[in-house]
């Protein structure tokens, strides 16, 4: 497990993170999420050892995580690059040798994973020989050759076509299932919440939510509820329960008072149906996605800012 | 972690002498070396020389039975032939006068009782008018001595000018060995000019080199990934020695060049070797090649590091190619006056002292003593450069999106 206590980095006065406190627990993969400039890219660079922190600690099982431990994770950057000029096994050969892996070790492994994503026969051609997406695969093929228990992904499966991007997806549920320690990070808030069992926002550095999806709808979804009906909903409103509705149609979107539940709605509702005025349909808990928790949590600034822009 | 280094050092390595621009630069270097040399002397002195050419010479004869013009007839005929030009005699002037004008002859030369005079469309040759011009002379000169009566032969041997021999004292041994004073003056400049040439352009390329191939890592993003596998200053050190290794390479070929050509000089054509190309001087130029070349390439590094693009590290690192220039231009004078002051603050200043302290060595006129306190000087700046240097490296490496002035950078220290 790798944990970050209390860690803080700032640049002059601007705190860039803020004592931010996370585990990523082997055999998870673990989605680090939030807007531009929240802090991601500095937390990475301190976990990787790139940046030092200036208070708090990372710990790796118990144990402090220092620089001596660069051999055992991987990092596949936001934005990419390799050796334009070189052979693609050779710029595999020195981030392997990096690693502290030898030549000897590394060239079977190269040939696994190149196999893998189907890139045997570019072994030997030049980078910039390679279109953006292969360019990509080999880039995620340098982070995990020297088998690495810690794995940070940043963006992996932007520039990747649909069979790559499956095959990326197998692979990463292979290193979960072996128990290594996944750390993911997109702005794509469908495939973290496909993919991560843990989602950590972060804004202006400080952690704002932490959790399993399922925790995070828990905690913001339930509130909204979609009904499917003939007849007349128009009562709906008064109902005690009821924050607000919205009309469209044959459908209406219900809000409901905080702490309401959908089980009283349902209960105030049952009346109206056996008064005859109303027929249900279909009736439905929304579940909020992670985009729109993103943006509510988020957002809020963004509109601040304009604001203060105007 | 010590073995990271050398990961990144022999791939540094590999990057630059793999290329083909690598291995030409090589093999053609000591040639383009020994063209700049030698091309410019042989052009200057060849650009006259029309020796072994056949060249159609008129010739007007007024009067062949005179004393005088016979003398010159005869004489100038016989070097002509001796020339392999060929003779078109005439008696008529017309006639030979119209070949001049038409191009069939380079020109004539008319010779009548009272004078010597040559006719030609192209009177700038001053080959042809300087041979024609000698014989006349001589047999002038000749005529005049014999009048009064003395030999020309005993006249000739009496006009002997004096040849001044010239003695060169040893600046060490103190020892006198004479010498050829005009060419040892030509080898005693060029020889140092061309190592400090050598120590110039071999400084800037490689040092731009590793400018230019830490800018390309911090702009394409490499740097996160080996920063995640290595410390700032493995690689900063990684890259300093694998390419000054590649340059040490390429001089060992160099040098190894110049040491067979000699020797094949000196068997071939009895050359005997000046000082200025002893072993002592070249092993001068393998140590100050190095220590140059690891204080510029330091603070190259630190520069590229600090930069948002190659324009940028150009801006950053004009102040250190003022350092590498300014000892070309003033070595003439250090090597006239190696005791001036300011040849001894070149010469013992670390980011001048490279190519001026090499310079008055090999010429022979450095104490040893002022050769090693130059070598210390600079092994301290090294030193204290590296040191620094990673600081900004460190810093710098990170550092996207502004372009940061001097002063800034040396914030971060």
């Amino acid at each position: 497990m790798l944990s970050l206590k209390g860690v803080t980095k700032k640049y002059g006065d601007f705190c860039a993170v803020d004592k931010l406190d996370f585990d990523a627990p082997a055999g998870q993969i673990v989605g680090l999420i939030g807007p531009n400039g929240a802090g991601k890219s500095t937390t990475i660079r301190m976990i990787m050892n790139i940046l030092e922190c200036d208070e708090g600690e990372i710990l790796l099982d118990g144990k402090k995580f220092t620089a001596d431990d660069s051999n055992i994770i991987g990092y596949l950057p936001e934005e990419r690059g390799l050796y334009k000029k070189q052979k693609v096994v050779d710029v595999l050969v020195y981030l392997a040798e990096l690693k502290g892996c030898t030549k000897q070790e590394a060239l079977p492994k190269i040939d696994y994973w190149l196999k893998r994503f189907d890139l045997m026969e570019w072994k030997d051609k030049k980078i910039d020989s390679l279109s953006k997406g292969m360019a990509q695969k080999i880039q995620f093929v340098s982070t995990i050759i020297h088998d690495p228990q810690i794995l940070f992904l940043d963006e992996p499966f932007s520039g990747l076509d649909p069979v790559s991007a499956d095959e990326l997806l197998s692979i990463m549920n292979e290193l979960k299932q072996s128990g290594r320690i996944l750390l993911f990070s997109t702005h794509v808030m469908e495939q973290a919440e496909k993919i991560c069992d843990q989602i950590i926002m972060l804004n202006h550095g400080k952690k704002i939510l932490d959790g399993s999806m399922q925790k995070i709808r828990a905690q913001y979804g339930k509130n909204t509820i979609t009904i499917d009906y003939s007849g007349d909903a128009s009562s709906i409103s008064d109902l005690p329960v009821v924050e607000s509705v919205q009309h469209s149609g044959n459908t209406c979107s219900v809000v409901l008072k905080n702490g309401s539940s959908v089980d009283e709605l349902f209960t105030s509702l049952t009346p109206l149906i056996s008064q005859g005025k109303l027929s249900l349909r279909s009736i439905k808990v929304d579940e909020p996605s992670l985009h729109s928790i993103f943006v509510k949590l988020a957002g809020h600034d963004f509109e601040e800012k304009r604001g203060g822009l105007r | 972690m010590k073995s990271k280094t050398l990961v990144i050092l022999k791939h540094e390595f590999k990057k630059i002498a793999a290329t083909k621009t690598f291995v030409v630069t090589t093999i053609l270097g000591p040639f383009l070396l020994a063209a700049m040399m030698f091309l410019p002397a042989l052009t200057s002195v060849d650009s006259t020389d029309r020796s072994g050419e056949s060249i159609n010479m008129g010739m007007y004869v007024s009067n062949p039975d005179n004393a005088y013009v016979k003398a010159n007839t005869d004489a100038l005929q016989a070097v002509f032939a001796q020339m392999g030009w060929i003779i078109h005699k005439e008696e008529n002037r017309d006639i030979v006068h119209q070949k001049a004008m038409n191009g069939e002859l380079e020109g004539y030369v008319s010779i009548e009782s009272d004078k010597v005079s040559y006719y030609s469309e192209n009177t700038g040759d001053i080959y042809v008018t300087s041979v024609i011009e000698n014989v006349v002379s001589e047999i002038q000169i000749a005529q005049r001595l014999t009048e009064r009566g003395l030999d020309v032969q005993e006249v000739k041997s009496l006009m002997t000018p004096y040849k001044l021999p010239i003695f060169k004292i040893a600046a060490e041994s103190g020892e006198a060995t004479e010498s050829d004073g005009m060419t040892d003056y030509l080898v005693a400049l060029l020889v140092p000019m061309c190592f400090a040439m050598m120590i110039y352009m071999s400084v800037l390329l490689y040092g731009q080199m590793i400018g230019r191939s830490v800018v390309t890592e911090k702009t394409s993003k490499i740097v996160d990934v080996l920063l995640s596998s290595v410390k700032p200053s493995q690689l900063m050190i990684g890259k300093i020695f694998g390419v000054g290794l590649a340059g040490l390479l390429q001089y060992g070929i160099w040098i190894l060049f110049a040491a067979v050509g000699l020797q094949i000089a000196v068997i071939g054509f009895d050359f005997v070797i000046p000082v200025q190309l002893s072993i002592i001087n070249f092993v001068y130029l393998g140590i100050f090649f190095i220590l140059g070349y690891l204080l510029f390439a330091s603070c190259y590094a630190a520069m590229g590091s600090a930069s948002e693009d190659e324009q940028h590290m150009a801006q950053l690192s004009t102040p250190f190619i003022l350092f590498l220039i300014a000892p070309i231009i003033l070595m003439t004078g250090m090597i006239q006056n190696p005791n001036s002051l300011m040849s001894t603050v070149f010469s013992l200043f670390p980011l001048t002292s490279p190519m001026s302290m090499l310079a008055i060595a090999t010429t022979g006129q450095a104490p040893l003593w002022k050769i090693l306190l130059s070598i210390g000087l600079l092994i301290a700046a090294i030193i204290l450069v590296i040191h620094l240097a990673s600081k900004i490296f460190k810093t710098g490496i990170l550092m996207t999106g502004k372009n940061f002035k001097f002063k800034e950078i040396l914030r971060w220290l």
